[in-house]
């Protein structure tokens, strides 16, 4: 009880009290003045400053020192009842009843304070265990703001809000609504340079006048922003020192909440990826699967034994050639659709060129009947880094385009040539060439070269090549030539092969 | 081995069964269907096969795993179906031991020739190896190591001639870019496919009539390399 009383007394009303009771005890020693040694009744007093220190404080203790002398002098002191010292002696008895009473009332005082600090830091050491169990239990970050308010006010009496920010970007994902203003860039200030900013001008109530970033071993998870409350509080050294250990809690569960949060959209993603593609293989599977029973029992037909009548025969074959093409038109759409899906997956080596070129020739095989393909590549091509499957892809479609839209007998060309950067695919043909309004759309998806043509197509074929280009590092052009027809060109960076060492034997 | 060979078809499309055992037994296979995993099994516990097609895409378990069980106690060639979207399955299920895969949609002719040369490998098997190969303008002597093209010597190198006998050992048929890599420069160079493009480039040049345009040492995109004849 003394100790709360002694905090809400005034050191006016402290100094009262001290004189008071200094003179209550001066009253109550008066008989025993005439009995007793002066040498007893200067200890009385010298214990008496002592508890009034302990009690009341540094001050009220040389108050009492002081006063106590005084006392002691007129009262007890011969001849009483004035300020004459009959015996010079004396003189020596009042200071060292000065000096005993001021010295003792100060290491006292001062005692009682470092054992009041020690309770005080026990008391918040306490504090911030419970609160951090508290704070290891969220799960949501509005929790964590709302006990961080609830337990700055109860400790340390200041008004506390919470930014988390993301990438060191302060966005207005702020938690509620602040109780006071919050100075952006001040926070901003706080998280670039990782240390706490104050500014005493906005300690005023409705300000936030600190800003204490919260980091953790990455980066910057938010700021703590404390405002001085209307009545009980302001904001002092020592209590943003105990915000800043808050802080630092507070750093270390917004991280793992931010760490759950990327374990959950990192699992979402590998879900939905997985779905995606089990959906596109499913769907690929169906797709096929009639087309190929088409494509064989077309050629059963046409290879039935008896013979069937020739015109049969042929309306096999073109069943047989349409199932083809609508499998190739398959397997382009399936492949915008894994393209589409936005991460491309490439499956990266060293190629060699001229692999990925002979497999598309053949892979195109009848379709490419009605045009002689001519093929140029230097016997010693660079190795390319590429996914072979979908480069195939590219270069087959090309091949297809080229003789769709040229006329039948009409040659192809495939040159490929290198520079010191990037390695040039050019697919030549004599066909019609482009509209030139069309060169720059031309890989758009959905754009065909002749619109509502017998040509058949989705215009899907260039706009995967550009998607597979791209994804490459490198790029697709197309052009007229001047002797007429097209020329598509594409371009992929070289990069520096593995060396093969060479072999002598 | 009977004189007819026996085929075990395992497709869970019916259709599909339909004209590929037409077309095998237009061969004169004897042909036994089986529609998962677990009835090929069984069928092969009771009655051996010559030849496995099998299907990868299969409703129980993958078609991977009915290769990789019948290759703990069988030796007998494994021809794989599969959907074109799927490369790196087929790549799987030729490391796990399929001899050859065809590419769905595929036309009778195609699958005839991948049939009569996985049968005609098997039977030939236990014979010597032939001593001397002659496919387009090239001739090969293995014994005497001589190789000649139109009639004119050809110098190969010494990984040059490993990488061509390994080809010609599968002749017909495709070899994956690891189980290259691993016959002629050994396991640690397993990964290290830029040594098989530059030597596979080396033979074309040497061998080739038209290099840009390979039909002997032909390339199967995503998967690896044939030797054809």
């Amino acid at each position: 009880m003394s100790q709360h009383t002694s905090k809400h007394l005034s050191a006016w009303h402290k100094s009262v009290l001290t004189v008071l009771l200094t003179s209550l005890l001066a009253f109550l020693l008066m008989p025993l003045a005439e009995r007793w040694e002066l040498a007893n009744i200067v200890m009385l007093f010298l214990l008496f400053v002592l508890m009034v220190a302990i009690q009341l404080g540094q001050t009220s203790g040389v108050v009492a020192a002081v006063y106590s002398v005084f006392l002691f002098d007129v009262l007890f002191v011969p001849p009483r009842f004035s300020l004459e010292v009959a015996n010079p002696e004396h003189l020596v008895t009042f200071a060292v009843m000065l000096i005993t009473a001021i010295v003792s009332a100060q290491m006292a005082a001062r005692l009682k304070k470092s054992a009041e600090d020690a309770q005080l830091r026990e008391a918040r050491t306490n504090s911030l265990y419970q609160v951090a169990q508290a704070l290891a239990g969220t799960q949501a970050v509005s929790d964590v703001a709302n006990i961080t308010e609830t337990f700055l006010l109860t400790q340390v009496g200041l008004k506390a809000y919470v930014i988390v920010t993301d990438e060191q970007v302060v966005h207005n994902q702020m938690v509620g609504a602040a109780q006071f203003h919050v100075e952006t860039h001040l926070a901003s200030l706080a998280l670039t340079s990782k240390k706490t900013v104050s500014s005493s001008a906005l300690n005023t109530t409705g300000w936030g006048c600190v800003y204490i970033p919260l980091l953790s071993a990455e980066h910057g998870h938010g700021i703590l922003v404390l405002a001085a409350h209307e009545d009980t509080s302001e904001v002092t050294p020592e209590k943003v020192a105990f915000c800043e250990a808050y802080a630092s809690l507070l750093a270390i569960t917004l991280e793992r909440l931010h760490f759950v949060e990327v374990a959950y959209a990192h699992e979402l993603s590998v879900t939905s990826e997985r779905l995606r593609s089990s959906i596109l293989s499913a769907l690929s599977h169906d797709l096929r699967t009639p087309l190929t029973v088409l494509v064989g029992l077309a050629d059963s037909l046409a290879t039935h034994e008896p013979a069937l009548p020739a015109d049969a025969v042929a309306t096999a074959g073109t069943i047989q050639d349409q199932a083809r093409r609508l499998s190739s038109l398959v397997s382009n759409l399936l492949e915008m659709a894994r393209l589409n899906a936005g991460n491309v997956q490439l499956r990266l080596d060293w190629h060699d060129i001229t692999d990925v070129v002979s497999a598309s020739v053949e892979h195109l095989g009848d379709a490419l009947k009605a045009h002689p393909v001519s093929v140029h590549i230097p016997s010693n091509v660079s190795l390319v880094q590429i996914d072979a499957t979908l480069m195939e892809r590219v270069v087959t479609n090309l091949l297809e385009n080229a003789a769709k839209y040229s006329p039948k007998g009409s040659s192809i060309a495939l040159q490929v040539s290198e520079t010191s950067e990037e390695l040039q695919l050019v697919v030549r043909d004599e066909g019609q060439g482009i509209d030139p309004q069309k060169l720059d759309t031309m890989f758009d998806m959905f754009e065909r070269g002749t619109k509502e043509s017998s040509i058949q197509g989705f215009g899907l074929g260039l706009s995967i090549c550009k998607v597979i280009v791209q994804a490459h590092g490198g790029r697709i052009t197309a052009s007229n030539r001047d002797s007429g027809g097209a020329e598509l060109c594409v371009c992929l960076p070289k990069g520096v092969p593995p060396s093969v060492p060479e072999e002598i034997v | 081995m009977s004189a007819k060979p026996r085929v075990l078809l395992v497709e869970d499309e019916p259709e599909i069964r339909r004209f590929v055992r037409s077309a095998l037994e237009a061969m004169s296979c004897v042909v036994t269907e089986a529609d998962s995993v677990m009835s090929a099994m069984h069928v092969l516990s009771v009655n051996p096969a010559d030849l496995l097609v099998v299907d990868l895409g299969l409703p129980d378990v993958d078609g991977q795993t009915l290769i990789e069980r019948v290759r703990s106690w069988s030796d007998m060639p494994v021809l794989v179906l599969s959907a074109r979207a799927m490369e790196q399955d087929k790549v799987d299920a030729l490391n796990l031991g399929a001899d050859d895969y065809l590419t769905k949609p595929f036309g009778i002719a195609e699958f005839k020739a991948r049939v009569q040369a996985l049968l005609r490998r098997h039977q030939r098997q236990d014979d010597l190896p032939t001593s001397v190969l002659s496919f387009g303008s090239v001739r090969i002597d293995f014994t005497k190591r001589e190789i000649f093209k139109n009639d004119v010597p050809v110098h190969l190198t010494v990984t040059e001639f490993k990488l061509l006998a390994a080809l010609v050992r599968s002749s017909g048929k495709v070899m994956t870019q690891k189980a290259l890599l691993q016959d002629v420069w050994g396991p640690a160079f397993k990964d290290s496919s830029h040594y098989l493009r530059i030597y596979i480039s080396h033979l074309r040049q040497k061998l080739e009539d038209d290099p840009s345009r390979p039909k002997h040492f032909v390339t199967e995109i995503g998967v690896g390399y044939r030797f054809k004849q």
